[in-house]
């Protein structure tokens, strides 16, 4: 994707939830960025107040004027490392406002919301399965 | 010997050899990983707005 896309479309981040994350979201510039985390476990970081709701607000509190990037991530079991990347946060997420919480089993179902998120407006997370 | 006894309740089928194989179909071989990018390639295609951020997706 690098070579087709370019440099300025898929971007590689150091481990840096926090800091990719917040320039997903409020930005009112018209991209549509999708985050993707290595591991929801990663996120665990981020659940302050100002962090976790930050991308559901982005879209809500500016009357909408704003818009946040779709974030999605391996979750549950990992491979080697279930010590510290098994958080399951599909719960998690699906408890705070705005968020919406998408868990896709099968290829087509994941082929299916990897095309379907784009279009909306809403924050939303895509768990997936690591390791698929 | 009864009749019961001689009666085979759950006849066994000897298959021929091969005969459990499986027609090739034009089912795609893909994963779920695979079928994410296609969704992500599209995507991009179709919007130029679309972009994509995280560790190790140049990779």
């Amino acid at each position: 994707m690098l070579d087709r896309f370019g440099p300025d479309r898929v971007i590689d981040t150091p481990i840096s939830e926090a800091g990719f994350l917040a320039w997903a979201s409020g930005g009112d510039d018209g991209l549509r960025p999708i985050i993707e985390f290595m591991s929801w476990s990663f996120t665990l970081g981020l659940h302050r107040p100002d962090r976790s709701t930050t991308p559901p607000r982005s879209a809500t509190c500016p009357a909408g004027s704003t818009r946040c990037g779709h974030v999605r991530g391996g979750n549950g079991i990992a491979h080697q490392l279930a010590a510290t990347h098994s958080h399951r946060m599909e719960s998690v997420y699906a408890r705070i406002p705005a968020w919406s919480s998408i868990t896709p089993s099968t290829p087509a179902e994941f082929q299916g919301a990897a095309q379907g998120q784009h279009p909306c407006d809403d924050p939303g997370d895509l768990p997936r399965i690591e390791k698929c | 010997m009864t009749q019961a006894a001689n009666t085979r309740f759950a006849p066994t089928q000897t298959r021929k050899e091969g005969e459990h194989k499986v027609a090739p179909t034009l089912m795609p071989d893909c994963n779920s990983a695979m079928a994410l990018r296609t969704g992500d390639d599209e995507e991009m295609e179709r919007d130029p707005n679309v972009l994509l951020m995280g560790e190790e997706v140049a990779q």
